[in-house]
């Protein structure tokens, strides 16, 4: 008996009745899977404070949940792994030194304010994660602006510094700002980047260590039919024209700061974006005009959280703009 | 083509950096009373539009012609600008009633909502003294700025109502703990929406 209540054999729902054999845990999986690879080598690549922030992040995140769902007697949600997925992409757009306790608390807010006190999973407005990194961005930015001149390559070993020219804490993005409003003074060479971007960037948050692996993980997840290749591609080309229209090096604009992470693991997030496939592309676009624009014309170097969420919140609105026609109804004539 | 430019920022300025209910919190009581419903929050964007520009026009004329020249303006203006924005308003809702049975049923309801609405008088206020927004520009503006800057906060302020209307109706639908169920949950939900909307803050120099 007991057992049919745990594995039903005849479940009993709303139609549509065909049910597929994914389980929210299972894509939950194939994303943490997708980001493994990034995560692990920005691990072996910036040492003890990016695992630090990583078990910070998720650690609060996981925790947090089960907390919630004890204090609120409700069904521990834990097994769907959405806890997880959350911590992890927290942590990839956070930069290494972040403290502890400040990666801590962004898990906390990501998770209570962001996903919990909607509902749980399947109600949030907002992208949990980046809900949790504009909380500490807002509320600690004279820390986080601080961090890359206490210098996180001190925790590189002497050898590995001693190849270098110069040991800079600005990140790609911000010299390629500064650049351009010194109207090319620095003579900063764009096309140079490519490499370090791809391969090993370590200026910057620990998802932007290779872009190379984001993008792998991104088409295997969009290969596995787990995130809508429409979104992805909307930000990447909107933000890749208008970044060639202000001038600038689109390939550059597209590798550098949290573009990719943002487009295939962050603006994909199956709750907060639109459900129709024009909508998505609308969503997607709209990701890449408000980054694009805000980096060349704001005064922050990257804007990708505020994108994202500025677009999740005008998600709901384009879903009511592009409503599918219903298969074998005519549109009826306007009144 | 520089002119146009001017005109643009201060239109893009008012509208989205300088939102008037998500970035400067003026308005909320409509915006948290007006967003359950997505028929009422549209009507009521097209009224505050329609409102806003004839109370900029009035107020700025009367700043200009009456007040500055009487050597008032500087204490008398928010008394007098409330005088005028509803008075107007309650006479533009007989007039409507009597000539246009159509328009008034559009948004009849909301012209005496609006009289009580503070984004009005914000608006009214900056046309006449924009000194608190930041753009580099001469005490006062010219009647075409004051048009532009004021279809800008009134155009922002539909956009962000509609958008949050959107917002509200999965809001409603969603299992939020009890004690926060209805406007603690909206209060919720705006906030982390400004949060989005901080992002915008400082482009393009606004």
């Amino acid at each position: 008996m007991s057992e049919d209540i745990e594995k039903p054999r005849l479940i009993v729902a709303s139609s549509p009745h065909i049910v597929a054999p994914t389980t929210c845990r299972e894509i939950m999986l194939w994303v943490v899977g997708a980001l493994a690879p990034a995560a692990i080598w920005s691990m072996v690549a910036m040492g003890v404070p990016a695992i630090v922030t990583y078990a910070a992040c998720i650690g609060s995140a996981v925790i947090t949940e089960a907390a919630w769902n004890a204090i609120a007697k409700k069904p521990q949600s834990l097994s769907d792994c959405s806890a997880v997925v959350t911590g992890l992409l927290l942590a990839m757009c956070m930069p290494p030194m972040t403290p502890w306790w400040m990666s801590a608390i962004a898990g906390f807010i990501a998770i209570a304010l962001g996903k919990m006190i909607f509902g749980g999973l399947g109600w949030n407005l907002f992208n949990p994660a980046l809900v949790g990194r504009a909380f500490v961005v807002m509320s600690w930015a004279g820390v986080l602006s601080k961090l890359p001149n206490k210098g996180w390559f001190a925790t590189l070993d002497v050898a590995g510094t001693k190849g270098l020219d110069a040991i800079s804490g600005a990140t790609r993005l911000a010299i390629a700002s500064a650049d351009r409003a010194a109207a090319g003074g620095y003579g900063y060479d764009l096309v140079a980047q490519y490499r370090p971007l791809l391969f090993k960037n370590l200026e910057g948050s620990l998802g932007e260590v290779s872009a190379a692996l984001v993008i792998l993980g991104g088409i295997v997840l969009i290969v596995k039919g787990i995130i809508d290749w429409r979104i992805p591609a909307g930000y990447i080309g909107a933000m890749g024209l208008l970044s060639w229209a202000f001038g600038s090096d689109p390939v550059f604009h597209v590798l550098a700061g949290g573009v990719l992470l943002g487009a295939f693991f962050m603006a994909t997030d199956y709750v907060s974006s639109p459900m129709t496939k024009n909508g998505r592309l609308v969503y997607g676009i709209g990701c890449g005009v408000f980054n694009a624009v805000g980096r060349f014309f704001g005064p922050m170097p990257e804007t990708t959280t505020f994108a994202i969420l500025f677009m999740n919140g005008l998600a709901p609105l384009i879903d009511k703009a592009f409503v599918p026609r219903t298969f074998g109804w005519v549109k009826r004539d306007e009144e | 083509m520089a002119a146009v430019g001017h005109y643009a920022l201060l239109f893009i300025g008012a509208a989205l950096i300088n939102n008037i209910l998500l970035t400067r919190f003026i308005a909320l009581c409509s915006f948290f009373g007006i967003s359950n419903n997505m028929h009422t929050a549209i009507g009521m964007s097209a009224a505050v539009v329609f409102v806003m520009m004839m109370a900029s026009t009035t107020t700025w004329i009367v700043w200009k012609v009456l007040l500055v020249p009487l050597g008032v303006g500087e204490f008398l203006y928010i008394p007098a600008f409330i005088l005028i924005i509803a008075a107007l308003v309650q006479f533009v809702e007989m007039y409507l009633r009597k000539s246009s049975p159509v328009l008034y049923r559009a948004m009849g309801i909301y012209l005496p909502l609006i009289t009580t609405n503070c984004a009005v008088l914000a608006a009214a206020t900056e046309v006449a003294k924009p000194g608190f927004f930041k753009m580099n520009m001469a005490y006062g503006y010219s009647l075409g700025e004051g048009l532009v800057y004021t279809l800008g906060v009134a155009v922002g302020y539909g956009f962000a109502l509609i958008a949050f209307t959107a917002l509200r109706e999965r809001l409603d639908i969603a299992p939020v703990p009890k004690a926060l169920k209805g406007n603690p949950m909206s209060f919720i939900t705006a906030g982390l929406l400004s949060l989005a909307y901080v992002g915008l803050a400082g482009w393009f120099g606004l």
